[in-house]
């Protein structure tokens, strides 16, 4: 399996792992459907997931086996890509592909070589890039640049999701993207802490990074000519590289 | 003294055992055909941050949730926007209202038919500048069309009505058929200070009347947002909200600007304001008997101390006459927050609120059949310092803009958020977890039983069930789970089976869940 072909299943698969097959036609939740494409998998090593799934070595799971692919005889070990279903006295994962142990091998192998890094992590990084550089694509402007002075641009509205509009002024040095010259322009951000928009960038003075500005309109557009309201929309400088496919 | 038990079982599934997310601003439906059956919700974020956020499904009574990613736009840090459930009153259909977490302030009304699939819900109707939508489902006895109301608060610029009133409701008069109707009401009928406050709360009774409540944020020289000069507004269908008027069967006034009645006096309030890491401004709930139409029961918080006060008092009145005269029965003070109430079907009244007392946020159920005239039933379902977990920076609700309290029958159920630090002192009335922890040490631990986990806010099951007197005589022992059994699920009497020590419950430890093989596997009905 190319290296492609491993990242076209870590995109669609958000959690990947080295299973043994304990039963088959069985299931470790009584909420789930069984059927002969049901099996319990014993989880032998994580090789890629979110934090709160990072220690699941050792747990059984209930694995909905994907379409195109034999049932495994009880005892058979892969690397199973897969999504999850339901997570409650245990995990319904279902699987999206599938990796013998033999091509896994030579992932961990190059992983160790560069200092025992996850399996998968110089994969995981290219996705990270890019959907960094796919995000930057939908920009305006892409900017090098300091926050020199914030300042409130309309007084808080009367809802608790109000976004608290705030204009940063951005001492633009360079830009990367977008036809912008150097010099001071405004940004809007959004400074309520609301569940809504808590995790939008919030600019601090003398801020240095990459800004990735995004054009305002209607009403918006007459506080400041761009927004960031995207948490990736401010990046640190060093990630220049990787938008430019050099990282 | 009205007799019965309280059980209370924190939500999170043992495999998110290692999970630190603010999980606040809960809200439940429980099936009231079947109340084995089950949904909550929270601000909880799809654990592998794909597109769905999730539900907390449990067809055991509540004694196990799992997560289910059915709700459309999960934001990776919050899961959905607000959101709100009802089951319909027969048939099981699932109903949510959501601001959906892609989108500012978009709210979706939202349906499934089978609650415990992983199918994402069908999207009914769909609409920015909205706030808070708030579902209810009910109707008439023997009729299979479900009658669904969604209050909300619809900012749209000229969305209903004049600039400025935006307490509105869409209703549904056959929100099962395939391509249902909604039709938006607003509720409001004089000029305000810019809008209406965020709930607009609904309460159904089987013969047709509708009560819907609201903050009527008051247009006044002497306040300037956020202070804010408020009413709450009751208003009255006798017919469903089905004729050419809807809501306007209650009235201190003539002409349009009569319609509506102000239950609770001449409120003030900054709104946002903060105490115990928690925003304050969006508390209402209201509740109808369901053996009487002409009881009902409203709950709201003020600031009695006016402009220079500190106090958020919570106030609980109640009107025999449809709501044409309320009086207060009982107020909490100076500082609580999020009542939610709910009538059973003995008449007994149940009301649930955090109190910021002292130091700690406490959560309580009080219950009382005789209007509060007497001492009320009280249990103390959680208790915690309010400074702990620190809110995460910049980030609110700390425990939310709401909970939940519902009846099915005799049985009360709730939801409501807070600190899930495994100490028995925390929870009088006992708990159960899923999640593992160390509670002889006080310590969550992760799924490998080892790795200690940060404490967050959890969002948290109650059921109080009535001693049920056995045909020929004596008190029964109270009802328990039947059918499926979790571990860990406390006694009556207290603390929780999980602890002490650091024991992987079975469902998730090393040695693997019990291997189940196909066949039903269902808890029993309930005897309500």
């Amino acid at each position: 399996m190319s290296d492609e072909e491993v990242l076209s299943l870590l995109r669609q698969a958000p959690f990947s792992f080295v299973g043994t097959i304990e039963n088959v036609y069985a299931a470790t939740m009584s909420d789930v459907t069984i059927d002969d494409r049901t099996v319990v998998v014993l989880i032998d090593q994580v090789l890629h997931a979110p934090p709160v799934f990072a220690r699941f070595g050792g747990q059984r799971v209930t694995l909905q086996l994907a379409p195109g692919y034999d049932t495994p005889a009880v005892g058979y070990s892969a690397a199973f890509f897969v999504q999850v279903g339901a997570v409650g006295e245990s995990v319904e994962v279902t699987e999206v592909g599938r990796l013998p142990l033999e091509e896994l091998q030579r992932h961990t192998a190059l992983a160790a070589k560069v200092g025992g890094l996850a399996p998968f992590a110089a994969l995981e990084e290219r996705i990270q890039a890019d959907s960094l550089r796919e995000h930057s694509s939908g920009a305006q402007a892409v900017v090098l640049g300091r926050v020199v002075k914030l300042e409130q641009a309309v007084p808080m509205g009367f809802s608790e999701h109000d976004p608290g509009w705030w204009r940063a002024t951005l001492d633009v040095r360079y830009a990367e993207q977008g036809e912008l010259e150097p010099g001071e322009i405004g940004v809007l951000y959004a400074s309520s802490g609301d569940v809504a928009w808590w995790d939008a960038p919030k600019p601090q003075a003398g801020q240095d990074g990459v800004w990735l500005l995004h054009a305002t309109d209607g009403e918006l557009a007459e506080l400041a000519p761009f927004q960031i309201l995207h948490p990736e929309d401010v990046q640190p400088v060093q990630s220049l590289d990787v938008l430019r496919g050099e990282g | 003294m009205t007799v019965g038990t309280v059980r209370v079982v924190n939500l999170t599934p043992g495999p998110l055992s290692g999970e630190t997310n603010h999980d606040s601003e809960p809200n439940l439906a429980v099936n009231p055909q079947r109340p084995t059956d089950m949904v909550a919700t929270a601000f909880t974020p799809d654990p592998l941050g794909g597109t769905l956020a999730p539900i907390y499904v449990s067809t055991d009574r509540g004694f196990t949730w799992t997560l289910r990613n059915v709700v459309p736009g999960n934001n990776p840090s919050s899961g959905t926007g607000d959101i709100t459930v009802a089951f319909a009153p027969t048939g099981g259909t699932l109903y949510a209202g959501i601001l959906n977490g892609q989108g500012t302030s978009r709210m979706q009304i939202l349906r499934t038919t089978n609650f415990t699939s992983n199918t994402p819900m069908t999207v009914l109707v769909d609409r920015f500048f909205e706030d808070q939508p708030w579902v209810v489902a009910g109707g008439s006895a023997g009729s299979s069309a479900d009658r669904v109301f969604v209050g909300h608060n619809d900012r749209r610029p000229g969305g209903v009505g004049f600039p400025g009133a935006s307490a509105a409701v869409d209703v549904s008069q056959a929100a099962a058929a395939p391509a249902p109707a909604f039709t938006e009401t607003g509720l409001e009928h004089k000029q305000t200070q810019g809008q209406d406050g965020p709930p607009v709360r609904i309460a159904l009774h089987p013969d047709g009347t509708v009560y819907a409540a609201f903050q009527r944020w008051n247009r006044s020289s002497l306040t300037t947002f956020p202070a804010v000069s408020f009413d709450v507004v009751v208003l009255r269908d006798d017919a469903w909200a089905s004729g050419a008027s809807p809501f306007s069967d209650l009235t201190e006034g003539s002409g349009p600007s009569g319609i509506g009645v102000n239950a609770g006096g001449n409120g003030f309030m900054r709104f946002g304001d903060i105490m115990g890491q928690e925003r304050l401004g969006g508390d209402l709930a209201i509740a109808v008997d369901p053996s009487n139409s002409s009881t009902a029961w409203v709950a709201h918080c003020d600031r009695t101390g006016g402009a220079a006060g500190t106090d958020w008092t919570l106030f609980l009145a109640r009107s025999t006459d449809r709501g044409r005269n309320w009086a207060v029965v009982r107020d909490i003070r100076p500082t609580a927050k999020n009542p939610a109430l709910a009538v059973n079907s003995d008449g007994l009244v149940g009301l649930t609120y955090q109190e910021l007392a002292g130091s700690q946020w406490v959560t309580r159920l009080e219950l009382s059949s005789d209007a509060w005239a007497t001492t009320p039933t009280t249990h103390v379902l959680h208790q915690s310092p309010s400074n702990t977990p620190p809110a995460v920076p910049g980030r609110l609700p700390y425990l939310g803009d709401y909970i939940r309290l519902l009846t099915v029958g005799r049985y009360f159920y709730g939801v409501f958020s807070g600190n899930n630090t495994p100490d028995i002192a925390n929870f009088p009335s006992g708990v159960s977890y899923q999640r593992l922890a160390d509670w002889t040490n006080r310590v969550l631990l992760n799924v490998d039983g080892v790795t200690p986990v940060a404490i967050s806010i959890d969002p948290f099951f109650f059921e109080w069930s009535p001693l049920r007197t056995r045909p020929r005589g004596g008190v029964s022992a109270p009802v328990r789970g039947t059918g499926i059994q979790p571990p860990g699920v406390s006694t009556p009497s207290g603390p929780p089976i999980r602890g002490p020590g650091i024991r992987p419950p079975q469902s998730i430890s090393p040695r693997g869940p019990i291997i189940r093989e196909p066949g039903p596997v269902r808890p029993t009905d309930l005897d309500l």
